[in-house]
């Protein structure tokens, strides 16, 4: 078969067996039909494959498709044909590139039409997942979660040392508007975007490596080559997942107007546009966010990769997207992608969410809807005719101590770990999952998600209910209880903690279950809620006693930004040992000496950014860091796999179970929105 | 009169410029910014942004900036250029935003203002007429339930009923099949049929308080001297109760339109977040909660100036039909 070279790396792919591989298998050894009986366009799926095979897992280019399936004939959405035929669009074989990508949809090849429904909060508030129904990057992580297969780029190659990666792109491939979309647009991106200096004083983390800002090269038109000081071998992973909100290429024919070293009248421009400069003026119109709009009026001219494009300008009441008509997927029939005419994101209030779907108002929903609604909303699926169903994604307060507290009494308290521990063993999982979350979560000790070196025993490492143990740590530190049974710290002072915390991160019933747990064993805790913006002020002062903003990292995460699992977890809000941090980046002048522990996680660190993916030693440092942190019970864990209720209308097709509902996944980026279709 | 005028409107002027600073630090005093609200907003649906992103967003904004600094280009920019400046959240120009949910917004306030002394007028006169009569008793009963319930209850239990029974869409103004369309009689006619929760949830306890009103005013009114005279001299009682009681007691009705207008537009922000009405309400909240300053500043500025020029035009009609007024 041809096209083997569009294959990655067989590092990226640690689990090359997917489900639609041993499916495949199968269906060859069957002896299915072959290819020379097989009728041009007819159409192949996932659930009846017709014999074909593809390196990817349900998807291929046209060189691994056409000898099975014989020559794809092109077709469009009939929502083009007056467009065609005014002479305002071309006809879908000059639309699409020369090399466009085969979708091997799940079920069916779909009909064209419809209008796919959703909510957001606000502008940029809570509309990942409407994003993630359109938006593409150069590559996609695949719906078995692990393997990373070609979108934008067609394929790509690592240098031995994984210092420099190659890429391709598709011949022939067009930006919304028409015009070429080359490898001078990635060029444009970095060079003149990401690593001007005028509108980016430093450049991003997540493009500097070694210390250094990545250097990219244009090799052709659909070549470029990206090089890294140091080896990066997450990039991938990243690019698929967490940084999949952002493209790594801008239409460079659209903006040049707009910036001062193509023309140098655009100073004065935006003078006349009324901003103070170019630069504002750039940010105006540019964000590095696939979905941060720019002015409205700009937005609906900018020109996209995406499958949608918007249609009108956005209000504070929606926005309205149609399908592009230059998008570069076409399905197993020939039919190009997307099948669905339009997206419609509604603004709406947090609180009407739940009634608007109720109502059968919305399509497909799951980013911010609330376990807590889960009944109600599996009571009225017949009514708002959709299907429900529980794809496992939240975590659910983790706690945290400020190790690293301002107030040395308290320090020396929290910094002892048995104290920690005996927090943990007083907290009652299993009826905090009974009483909160219908028993649907996982008692778990505070670990990353989707990890292949986290066994059983670190989920339950210390979780288990038992507060004669915590009682009897607590003793032996020496915090003997006082007349009302509350401990009494060395100073005399009875052991009363403050506990600020945002309703944004954990629910108030939850909060108070955990104070009862812990005033069992002598420890009191004041609970106050503030807003979110405080809790953050007073994490970074380092004044608060427990803190609870981490998210858990997922596989991807690690792989990408291995900090969200080390002291001090997060740098906008840490939870504790900030001050590590600065003495380990300043070599010791600045901040705090960490504890040995902390040392060797940042030492891990190091050493981890340039580790494959699923490699020996990868497997081999994820298990240390785990260990630390579990030994140090830096993070104490309450329940996990909390599902997400996902909400998806009976009318659409085309749709697989999600097995993941999280931002870190890139909502449905892995599921495809763009081969989904109405059937009824 | 012109006297009384210029003072009236020197004074409006004054109080929108003290309005203007104090709605200012008030939406300053919140830890935080934008930016800062942003990164919440950013995280919560788990995207990770660093300190230095922050800082740049921040400068960017001319949220860095002293207080005082940003308030003397954001008010400059209002009254010498007529520009409220540009929404962070919605990356439009404010005035552009605020067009868009202002119109609802005027027009809700003014349906509820007719819905209340259509329904309140004759009811008040009624039941002065007929004082003490089981009709009375029960408009009575109706209007302390309604000065007692809070605008947000009723607005809940309106929802419920319309979902359940009428089978409305939830929040918004209009069916979604009519939001894109242009203006036509049938896109009226669906506006209308969302209208009504809203402008009864407004309405209530302003109708229930002009109730009450007009039948004290048109009670005080019936026993005096002029009246009985009248029906003395034979003239028909519906011809005089209109003619003359009635006229006398509007004229403190009329009069205080103005502080009914600033009611219904002080009360209109809560009812447009519980409905999520495409009105000036959910935007105003919102934009608070995000500290979005220009959109923020000019809501407030904007709704200070409707209560003010309300005031204003009940301080005038008041001094129109009562000439002691200038007086004082």
């Amino acid at each position: 078969m041809k096209g083997r070279g569009n294959v990655g790396p067989t590092g990226d792919r640690r689990f090359p067996t997917t489900r639609f591989g041993l499916f495949l298998t199968a269906a060859v050894l069957l002896g299915a039909v072959s290819p020379a009986e097989v009728q041009a366009s007819a159409c192949a799926s996932v659930a009846d494959a017709k014999g074909l095979k593809t390196a990817m897992p349900q998807q291929g280019e046209l060189s691994e498709v056409e000898p099975t399936l014989g020559k794809l004939t092109f077709r469009d959405n009939p929502l083009f044909a007056d467009r065609v035929k005014a002479g305002q669009l071309p006809t879908v074989d000059k639309r699409l590139p020369q090399e466009p990508l085969v979708v091997v949809p799940y079920e069916e090849c779909g009909k064209y039409g419809g209008t796919l429904r959703g909510l957001s909060r606000a502008l940029e508030s809570g509309s990942a997942e409407v994003l993630s129904w359109r938006q593409v990057n150069l590559v996609r992580l695949s719906d078995d979660l692990t393997t990373i297969v070609p979108n934008v780029a067609k394929s790509w190659t690592w240098s031995d040392d994984r210092k420099q990666i190659t890429f391709t792109l598709r011949k022939g491939h067009k930006w919304s508007d028409g015009a070429p979309f080359t490898a001078d647009d990635v060029v444009f991106y970095f060079d003149d975007i990401i690593k001007n200096r005028d509108l980016h004083p430093t450049t991003r983390a997540e493009w500097m490596s070694g210390g250094k800002p990545v250097d990219v090269e244009k090799i052709d038109e659909v070549t470029f080559k990206l090089t890294f000081a140091a080896p990066n071998p997450g990039l991938l992973h990243f690019l698929a997942t967490g940084g999949s909100y952002f493209a790594p290429y801008a239409p460079k024919h659209h903006y040049v107007k707009y910036h001062l070293k193509y023309n140098p009248k655009a100073e004065d421009e935006a003078k006349a546009a009324n901003t103070e400069n170019w630069v504002k003026n750039f940010h105006r119109i540019w964000s590095r966010w696939k979905d941060a709009e720019t002015i409205p009026a700009h937005a609906v001219t900018r020109p996209t990769l995406e499958s949608h494009i918007l249609e009108v300008e956005t209000n504070t009441q929606r926005r309205i997207f149609i399908a592009n008509p230059y998008y570069f997927k076409v399905d197993t029939a020939g039919q190009q992608l997307p099948y669905i005419d339009r997206h419609h994101e509604r603004f709406l209030n947090k609180d009407l969410q739940t009634l608007a779907i109720l109502n059968g108002e919305v399509d497909q929903k799951a980013q911010g809807v609330d376990l807590e609604d889960y009944p109600v909303l599996k009571e009225n699926t017949a009514k708002g005719g959709y299907n429900l169903t529980l794809p496992p994604g939240q975590t659910a307060y983790p706690v945290a101590f400020n190790i690293t507290h301002r107030d040395p009494a308290l320090k020396a308290i929290f910094a002892d770990v048995r104290f920690r521990q005996a927090m943990s063993l007083a907290i009652n999982r299993d009826e905090m999952n009974e009483t909160l979350w219908f028993g649907l979560g996982k008692p778990s000790a505070a670990l990353p998600l989707k990890v292949p070196f986290v066994t059983d025993a670190d989920r339950n490492h210390m979780i288990k209910y038992d507060p004669a143990a915590a009682n009897k740590l607590l003793d032996d530190m020496g915090l003997k209880r006082g007349a009302n049974g509350i401990r009494v710290r060395p100073d005399g002072k009875p052991l009363q903690l403050l506990w600020e915390y945002s309703s944004q991160f954990a629910s108030s019933n939850g909060i108070q279950l955990i104070q009862g747990y812990w005033r069992a064993v002598g420890v009191d805790a004041n609970l106050k809620e503030i807003t979110t913006q405080l809790t953050r002020q007073k994490a970074l002062e380092g004044g608060a006693d427990i803190l609870m903003e981490w998210d858990v990292p997922f596989e991807p995460n690690l792989i990408s930004d291995v900090q969200t699992y080390m002291p001090p977890y997060r740098a906008a809000s840490p939870l504790f040992g900030a001050a590590w941090r600065e003495w380990a980046t300043s070599n010791g002048t600045k901040g705090e000496e960490p504890p040995a522990w902390a040392k060797r996680l940042y030492a891990i660190e190091t050493e981890w950014r340039t580790l494959v993916p699923g490699s020996p030693r990868y497997l081999e440092l994820g298990k240390e860091m785990v260990k630390i942190n579990l030994e140090n019970m830096t993070i104490i864990g309450t329940v996990t796999d909390l599902p997400g209720p996902t909400v998806v209308s009976k009318r659409l097709a085309n749709i697989r179970e999600w097995t993941v509902q999280h931002y870190n996944y890139a909502r449905t980026y892995p599921f495809r929105a763009d081969q989904w279709y109405f059937a009824r | 009169m012109l006297r009384f005028l210029t003072q009236r409107l020197l004074g409006m002027a004054l109080t929108l410029w003290l309005v203007s600073i104090v709605a200012f630090v008030v939406i300053q005093l919140p830890p935080g910014d934008f930016a800062e609200a942003y990164l919440t907003e950013k995280q919560q649906s788990g995207a990770v942004l660093t300190q230095e992103e922050i800082a740049q967003m921040r400068q960017f904004l001319g949220t860095d900036r002293p207080w005082h600094e940003q308030y003397v280009t954001w008010f400059s920019d209002i009254v010498l250029r007529g520009n409220f400046g540009h929404s962070f959240e919605w990356k439009r120009p404010v005035a552009d935003v605020i067009g868009e949910r202002l119109p609802f917004t005027l027009a809700l306030a003014f349906a509820t203002l007719g819905f209340m002394y259509a329904v309140a007028l004759p009811i008040g006169i009624y039941s002065a007429v007929r004082q003490y009569s089981l009709a009375d008793h029960t408009f009575s009963f109706l209007g302390y339930v309604g000065l007692a319930t809070p605008n947000f209850l009723l607005a809940l239990v309106l929802m419920y009923l319309g979902q359940q029974w009428f089978g409305q869409s939830v929040g918004g103004l209009f069916s979604p099949q009519y939001e894109e369309a242009p203006w036509s009689w049938a896109k009226f006619a669906d506006f209308l049929q969302h209208l009504w929760v809203p402008v009864i949830v407004l309405g209530t306890s302003g109708t229930a308080f002009l109730v009450r009103s007009m039948r004290a005013l048109v009670l005080d009114e019936l026993g005096k001297m002029y009246v009985v005279a009248a029906r003395a001299a034979g003239l028909s009682p519906l011809k005089l109760l209109i003619k003359y009681p009635v006229r006398m007691a509007l004229n403190p009705i009329v009069a205080t339109l103005g502080w009914r207008l600033t009611f219904v537009i002080s009360g209109a922000p809560i009812v447009g977040v519980v409905m999520s009405l495409p009105d000036t309400g959910p935007l105003f909240l919102h934009s608070l909660l995000n500290q979005d300053m220009p959109l923020a500043g000019a809501m407030v500025f904007i709704y200070c100036a409707l209560t003010i020029i309300g005031t204003v035009i009940s301080d005038v009609l008041l001094a129109v039909l009562d000439p002691r007024i200038k007086m004082a």
